[in-house]
């Protein structure tokens, strides 16, 4: 199956979508994207395309796969094995995108126990679920408007905490579970629930391509891609390698940003200018600039940093009523960033 | 595998260096300072900082702080056999629920207004108790929970209902900072945070400790504190000036004054000390005369929407305030419109509870009838409250009561190589709960009578409003609108209001009114709707003057409507409400006669506004449904 993911520099155009995305996975706690647009805009296909761009990461071979340079943040058996002095056990693991299907029963997503164990040993064990899978990793749900309410509960949790609580079927347990949440929807199947578009470090809103050119472009692309899919690969395989080992020196560089004040203050402006409500924005912000600074190869966060990223930001933050467009015009933003 | 071996607290954002949120700040420490303010309530806009407190609580108190996640089920939270135990020695044990782990704790709810109501209610009693009893799987158990409990929710989604607000003792408002340099403080902090995180919270362990002392002397103060008679003849007077119902309000600010007298030092409780407690302790319980509604005390959901400028269309300044449309009549003439025009959104308002309301003779479920209550799920979604025994075959097993059942007789079953060994009267069924979809189809008259007087402005202006109270409560909506010869669907049923209000300012209006087609094409509409979601709760709010002119079978077309109406209205698969929009001498009955016929319930346009008629328009339904 992973052989016939659509490279992602193949993807023609959406710009802004592939931009949110990379530099979400230089910096993770930017805290995931929102795609909004229409059928057929790749929103799907680019969520899927980036699993093959994504970089290794030191993790234990635990269920969980913790990443242990946080030691406050490990499993259970984690913790004993450390706290014993026995150590980890290191592997490498790859990033991977998990999905979470609109299916999912509560139980599937949080983790349950484990019956056959119960059974067989009268003991109880957790077994865990996607929220587990997902730790370290980047959480993908498709149409997320539509999942249930009590399913998105879950996730609310995990995604502000960076840990998953279970009290559940007798079982108490909590693991680590920090990931990065993509999700994609189609505005006109209805709203996202507030709460949740919060958690949502960017949204991007993509359009399907107008220009003819790009449009046969994308179809060209397409049919090639379905005709031969290891050739088509192939053809992009350079592309690809220069793209991945630009996000994995980006994402080595991130601990040397320096965050200039100067930058600071202009992402306070920002929110305060178009409206934003608590400091999660003003936060993000900087996150977004310091993972831009570093993918143009540079050490410290200049103005333009953050005026590239503060569409991706702020459109979804904006104090809004119900009613109101919320992208923030291209205009507007532009006559901001001169005005500074 | 309990979370309390864990300490992932130790590198938390200080609590000294949490800017800009001085109440909620003094809140906690009350709450720390004093065994008596058992409830915390924290809500405040995304990102302000509400989780942050909480966790950095670690940093000033020698208590630890656990966390309630949501969608928890109530063994979980009061107590629940024990499997292993009781499989090892045959006799059920309890296992200690999370009330019971934080006693002498503080427990820690997140989005707690997306708790279940009832649970929390539960939850909220067993607090301000201190003691829980369980009764459950043939054992009878009793435990103290001398719990802090805290609260945060965001306010965007889901207010909690007065009665629940009413058993916190503490509830504040994070505001919004529009300070700059406020702003940027808190940022630069944030950021120092996560550039080195050891650092930074080495650099305020002094100012916690300092903290820590400061509580921990206030706690010894406590009992000697006392509340001089005077005060507390102000406390009683403030809270019947604040229309607080109940004593739970008088209560709270006397503790919490206490607790803030011990936090200055104080053993006799200052007039000062009693005005900030009474910050912290009354606002949510102020009720507000129904004219009053620009006060600054905020607690439900409706105040936020009174608080909005109402979003106009900035193209023309056609849209002037629904009220006065009756007098500005002279730009448009008398007469309808003939030409295909679009009307601006009417100025908007806070709408009653119409979906609260039952019509005569409804049929529907007796208990509540609020329209969000929960369902049980007929299927295996929704979330699984609890477990039952299996009524017939089993088909979503509770696999962990099962087991529970099962435990104590293991040791007089013949097992083999199993651990467990399960007859079938052990078996147990899950139940489970959703929440009750309602699904709203707007049904509007856009023929040209509509037009007069600019009359359309108005009822965009209501149904505007009408879809703003959905969007709080995430129902679905749809929108038709009938004119000329046909009802169209401008908007099947969806969930993005959104979408829905855009439909609505650009409907034309103009033509004739086919007001039987249109009742057909609702209830079409809402059949197929039940159809594919059966249980949900479907209701029509149809807008019309009562004037019909197209026919469907080609007789009198008022006539026509009636027949359509009375047919429809036997079905009863939807609740109509007919809002009639007919205005000026003389008064047609028709509206009124067709949601007799509907079975609905019949309001005019003006009734729809909370703030003038709501409270006859309840009263009135009220006796109907008693009666």
């Amino acid at each position: 199956m992973s052989d016939l993911v659509f490279p992602f520099t193949a993807i023609v155009g959406q710009n802004e979508m592939k931009n949110a995305l990379i530099l979400n996975v230089i910096n993770p706690s930017i805290g995931g994207v929102l795609i909004r647009g229409e059928k057929g805009t790749a929103k799907s296909t680019a969520v899927r395309a980036l699993a093959d761009l994504l970089p290794e990461r030191k993790a234990s071979d635990c269920p969980f796969h913790c990443d242990v340079s946080k030691k406050n943040n490990v499993c259970p058996y984690c913790l004993e094995n450390l706290d014993s002095g026995e150590g980890l056990n290191l592997t490498d693991i790859k990033m991977k995108v998990v999905e979470l299907p609109l299916s999912a029963t509560e139980d599937m997503v949080a983790g349950t126990l484990d019956l056959e164990h119960a059974i067989k040993t009268g003991k109880k064990k957790f077994e865990p679920g996607v929220l587990a899978k997902a730790n370290g990793n980047i959480l993908y749900v498709d149409e997320v408007n539509l999942l249930d309410d009590h399913i998105v509960d879950l996730l609310l949790d995990s995604a502000a905490m960076g840990r998953n609580y279970i009290e559940r079927e007798g079982v108490s347990f909590t693991h680590p579970s920090k990931f990065i949440l993509v999700g994609t929807m189609n505005p006109e199947e209805g709203d996202l629930r507030p709460q949740l578009l919060d958690r949502f470090g960017m949204a991007v809103d993509v359009k399907s391509e107008k220009d003819v050119e790009s449009r046969m472009d994308v179809i060209k692309r397409r049919l090639e891609f379905e005709k031969d899919p290891d050739a088509f690969k192939e053809l992009y395989a350079g592309e690809q390698e220069k793209l991945m080992e630009r996000i994995t020196s980006a994402k080595d560089r991130m601990a040397d940003i320096v965050l200039e004040d100067d930058a600071l203050k202009m992402a306070v402006e920002a929110s305060l200018y178009f409206g934003v409500d608590g400091h999660r924005a003003d936060i993000t912000l900087l996150k977004a600039a310091s993972a831009h600074a570093a993918f143009y190869d540079r050490t410290s966060v200049l103005r333009e940093d953050v005026a590239s990223i503060a569409n991706l930001v702020l459109t979804h933050r904006m104090r809004r009523n119900p009613f109101q467009e919320s992208t923030i015009d291209a205009e507007e933003l532009n006559k901001w960033i001169k005005s500074i | 595998m309990d979370q309390e071996h864990l300490n992932p607290e130790a590198l938390n954002f200080p609590f000294p260096a949490i800017i800009g949120v001085d109440e909620a700040k003094k809140a906690l420490l009350a709450a720390l300072v004093s065994d008596d303010i058992r409830t915390v309530l924290i809500q405040g806009g995304t990102g302000s900082a509400k989780t942050t407190l909480i966790r950095s609580l670690t940093g000033i108190s020698e208590r630890e702080v656990l966390n309630l996640p949501l969608g928890t089920n109530d063994d979980q939270i009061f107590g629940i056999i024990d499997l292993e135990e009781t499989l090892l020695t045959g006799e059920r044990r309890m296992m200690p629920g999370i009330l019971q782990k934080s006693d002498l704790n503080i427990l820690h709810a997140d989005d707690v207004n997306l708790m279940d109501h009832s649970l929390l209610d539960q939850l909220l009693e067993s607090v301000n108790r201190q003691k829980v009893l369980v009764e459950r799987e043939g054992l009878s158990y009793e435990y103290r929970c001398r719990t802090t409990f805290i609260g945060t929710m965001n306010i965007s989604e889901n207010s909690l209902s007065p009665h629940l607000l009413d058993r916190f003792d503490i509830c504040v408002r994070i505001p919004p900072t529009d300070d700059t340099d406020l702003r940027y403080q808190i940022v630069k902090r944030r950021v120092d945070y996560d550039n080195d995180p050891e650092g930074y919270v080495q650099s305020f362990v002094e100012e916690c400790s300092g903290i820590k002392k400061t509580v921990s002397n206030a706690r010894q103060r406590m009992p000697f504190v006392t509340i001089p008679d005077d005060i507390l003849t102000l406390i009683s007077e403030l809270c019947i000036k604040s229309g607080c119902e109940g004593l739970r309000g008088d209560l709270a600010v006397a503790k919490t004054s206490m607790a803030i007298a011990a936090l200055n030092g104080r053993d006799v409780v200052s007039l000062d000390d009693m005005k900030e407690a009474a910050h912290l302790c009354l606002r949510h319980r102020i009720t507000e005369s129904p004219d009053n509604n620009s006060s600054s005390s905020s607690n439900t959901g409706n105040d936020i929407s009174n608080s909005e400028p109402p979003p106009m269309s900035s193209d023309k300044g056609t849209g002037s305030r629904s009220d006065s449309q009756e007098v500005n009549n002279e730009n448009t003439g008398e007469g309808d419109v003939t030409e295909d025009t679009v009307f601006a959104v009417g100025a908007t308002f806070s709408v009653i509870d119409f979906v609260s309301l039952k019509p005569l003779g409804y049929m529907g479920s007796s208990k509540g009838g609020g329209k969000h209550e929960k369902i049980r799920s007929p299927d295996r979604t929704g979330r699984y409250i609890r477990s039952e025994m299996p009524k017939g075959e089993v088909n979503d097993l509770a696999f962990d009561a099962t087991i529970r059942v099962a435990a104590p007789y293991q040791k007089y079953r013949q097992r083999g190589d199993m651990a467990i060994v399960l007859e079938k009267s052990d078996l147990r069924q899950k139940v489970r709960e959703r929440k009750n979809g309602v699904s709203i189809m707007f049904l509007v008259d856009a023929s040209g009578s509509m037009g007069a007087r600019k009359r359309m402005v108005a009822v965009k202006g209501a149904v505007f409003s009408l879809l703003k109270e959905s969007y709080q409560n995430r129902d679905k909506v749809g929108l038709i609108s009938f004119r000329k010869d046909k009802a169209e669907i401008l908007l099947p049923f969806t969930k993005s209001v959104d979408f829905a209000y855009k439909k609505l300012k650009e409907m034309p209006t103009g033509g004739t009114t086919p007001l039987a087609a249109a009742i057909l094409k609702a209830h079409l509409e809402t059949k197929k709707e039940q159809r594919i979601n059966p249980g949900e709760k479907c209701y029509v709010v149809l807008t019309t003057d009562g004037r019909a002119n197209s026919s469907i079978t080609g007789g009198d077309a008022l006539a026509d409507a009636m027949n359509m109406a009375a047919t429809v209205g036997k079905d009863r698969s939807a609740i109509w409400i007919v809002v009639d929009t007919g205005i000026g001498y003389p008064h047609l009955d028709n509206a009124l006669h067709l949601s007799e016929r509907l079975n609905g319930i019949y309001l005019r346009l003006e009734d729809l506004k909370a703030d003038n008629l709501a409270h006859r328009i309840k009263s009135i339904v009220k006796n109907r449904v008693i009666g």
